[in-house]
């Protein structure tokens, strides 16, 4: 492969793989690039320290993000974040920013789960009162809050309320008496996109009937956590957070509405677009031009799939309010942090070479992590910049970062957003066993219920990448700046 | 004839043979229980999937499984009288699929969708053969 040279370019290294060598530049401490070659329309970046990089080499992540490079009108470089792995033609931690007029909508920079994200629970407990009462409260949340396949959704929803759930998001579950006004200001475009949903099909409203309220599997969780270390005074305490304070930490998505969403446009696509099918090196990395109605129906399907997601989110919100309020009496005070989304397609404004640019801004397991000042920062945050959740592995720690001001720059306004995988999961189940996980996580005093054994074996702690090492590149860089860290003490799991 | 669960670092991955097409399809719904923590299936559900290629079909298939298994709260067991056809574009396959209701005490993944990520659908070795990924 012919290689570009840049003053810019300290230095040179060549990655060799099972399928390729392609020359990765360093840029700079924790940014590498692939220079533009073949059919890609800019560069590649990846934002990651060498023991991350590293770790991003061993999978086809590299050759995806050159994939993504060759979208039309993508602004910049396509990125992966540290926590990057690969995925289904976006890698996971992928940001794509493409011109709103002149770009490309693709279901594969969103995900499968539209919308998949975290929300943080304030609570006024610390970490003392709820000492001794950790194994009552996994039951309980456990018993409560559905996980899993077929075990229904924490509200009931008719035919009539998921028209309108689709339609308004967290706003219908305020209406409906299942939120707290300020539970929707502090929520990512306060829990509302402009969706349609008319653009979802009828069986993804099957799959969505009865999920309000429910976490799934695979990775999602909910978890008890105590604040640690404070990184940020300043900021700590406008998030309002202390050391030992109690948070309870929400990690779904939209369920099988989004999943069944994200198929069915895949397909719609793929039969819509048969040139590009014949272009593009992966089927998965399907997209439709920005002009098109069907690239516009996709857009309208996903914001009310976002919805839903919020709506699930609140909802589960409300299942965790019930069950602290029966574990402690009704006399614990809860507000909501912030709630953000991290696989969802954003319209947003960016500089782009000195030139204010409308762009659509791909997130795929990447948080957006705006600076202070910005407009989508909820007011009460906006003189600090936007709350970031990132969770760690089950039994690791978790964080909270603040939008950093060189995110616009070099991220458009974007930072990593978890550990990030490393072993399969038959790999997990070959070398954990669940209940040592569990036992030994319990002699560090963190509570794990999960429906069953191979479930804690396969989101073992080992499993996943060092999440120090992710939130260390994010902080260095400027993109997303540490704020606290927090500790896990429950955590339930579908 | 027979399927085999294979490594995948985030989501799940089989693949499955058969002597014929059906079968190779047929033993794809077995991988599918084994992933989701299937039983041996009370009930039955008749499916009809049309696509345009066999790789389509083995997508539509996939993705019809996992809408069966979250609309009716139950878990796949396995096939019977799985019969594919050739149309003038494309094919269709029919099906009656074999289920459980899902008890509170049960632990059944939650399959996202079905990807064309390492798909295939092609007769090797005098074996039809496939292979799929399925988003979890």
């Amino acid at each position: 492969m012919a290689s570009s040279g840049s003053a810019r370019h300290i230095n040179v290294k060549r990655v060799h793989s099972q399928s390729f060598s392609m020359e990765l530049n360093k840029i700079s401490d924790n940014i590498y690039e692939i220079p533009q070659e073949g059919q890609m329309k800019k560069p590649a970046r990846v934002y990651a320290n060498e023991k991350l990089l590293n770790e991003i080499k061993g999978d086809d992540t590299l050759e995806q993000i050159k994939n993504v490079a060759t979208l039309p009108g993508l602004e910049k470089y396509s990125i992966v974040m540290p926590d990057g792995h690969q995925g289904y033609g976006f890698p996971i931690g992928g940001v794509a920013a493409v011109n709103k007029e002149q770009g490309v909508i693709s279901p594969g920079g969103i995900g499968y789960d539209i919308n998949c994200g975290i929300r943080v629970l304030k609570t006024d407990l610390s970490y003392e009162e709820v000492r001794g009462k950790e194994q009552q409260l996994a039951n309980i949340l456990y018993n409560k809050i559905p996980c899993g396949l077929g075990k229904g959704g924490y509200i009931d929803t008719d035919r009539d309320d998921l028209e309108e759930i689709l339609e308004k998001g967290a706003e219908w579950m305020l209406e409906n008496g299942h939120a707290k006004e300020s539970d929707i200001k502090r929520c990512e475009e306060n829990g509302r996109l402009p969706g349609n949903p008319e653009k979802i099909s009828e069986d993804a409203k099957k799959r969505g009937r009865n999920q309000v309220g429910s976490l799934g599997s695979g990775n999602h969780f909910l978890e008890i956590q105590r604040v640690g270390e404070i990184y940020n005074e300043e900021k700590a305490e406008a998030y309002g957070l202390e050391e030992d304070q109690v948070v309870v930490m929400i990690h779904s998505g939209s369920r099988g509405l989004g999943h069944q969403t994200c198929t069915n446009y895949l397909r719609k696509f793929e039969k819509e677009y048969p040139e590009i099918v014949d272009k593009i090196p992966d089927k998965e990395l399907i997209y439709a031009p920005m002009q098109d109605d069907l690239a516009q129906d996709y857009k309208e399907a996903m914001y009310a799939a976002a919805n839903y997601a919020w709506a699930n989110r609140q909802a589960i919100t409300q299942g965790v309010r019930e069950c602290l309020d029966r574990i402690f009496d009704e006399s614990v005070e809860t507000e909501l942090l912030y709630d953000v989304c991290h696989n969802i397609a954003k319209e947003e404004t960016h500089e782009v070479d000195g030139e204010e640019k409308e762009l659509l801004v791909h997130r795929k397991g990447a948080t957006r992590a705006m600076p202070a000042g910005r407009p989508e920062v909820p007011e009460v945050y906006r003189d600090v910049g936007q709350p970031v959740l990132i969770p760690g592995s089950m039994g690791t720690a978790s964080y909270i970062l603040s939008g950093g001001q060189k995110s616009l720059e070099i991220s458009f306004g974007s930072t990593a957003h978890g550990a990030g995988r490393l072993m399969s999961r038959s790999q997990a189940k070959q070398d954990y066993w669940g209940e040592d996980v569990q036992d030994e996580l319990k002699r560090d005093q963190i509570f794990v219920k999960a429906a069953s054994g191979s479930t804690i074996a396969e989101e073992a702690p080992g499993v996943y990448k060092d999440i120090d090492e992710v939130i260390k590149v994010s902080d260095a860089l400027g993109i997303g700046n540490k704020v606290a860290k927090m500790r896990p003490v429950v955590n339930i799991k579908g | 004839m027979g399927y085999e669960i294979l490594e995948h670092t985030a989501d799940v991955k089989f693949k499955a043979s058969g002597d014929s097409m059906e079968e190779a399809f047929s033993e794809s719904v077995k991988a599918f229980s084994e992933i989701v923590g299937g039983m041996n299936g009370q009930t039955t559900y008749s499916i009809e999937v049309e696509s345009e290629s066999h790789e389509a079909l083995l997508f539509d298939f996939m993705d019809k499984l996992i809408f069966l298994q979250d609309v009716n709260d139950v878990v796949l067991s396995h096939a019977e009288h799985l019969e594919i056809e050739e149309l003038e574009k494309g094919y269709r396959l029919r099906a009656d699929i074999w289920a459980d209701n899902i008890e509170d005490s049960m632990s059944v993944l939650d399959v996202k969708g079905p990807t064309y990520s390492e798909m295939y659908v092609r007769f090797e070795d005098g074996k039809w053969r496939l292979q799929v990924v399925l988003d979890i």
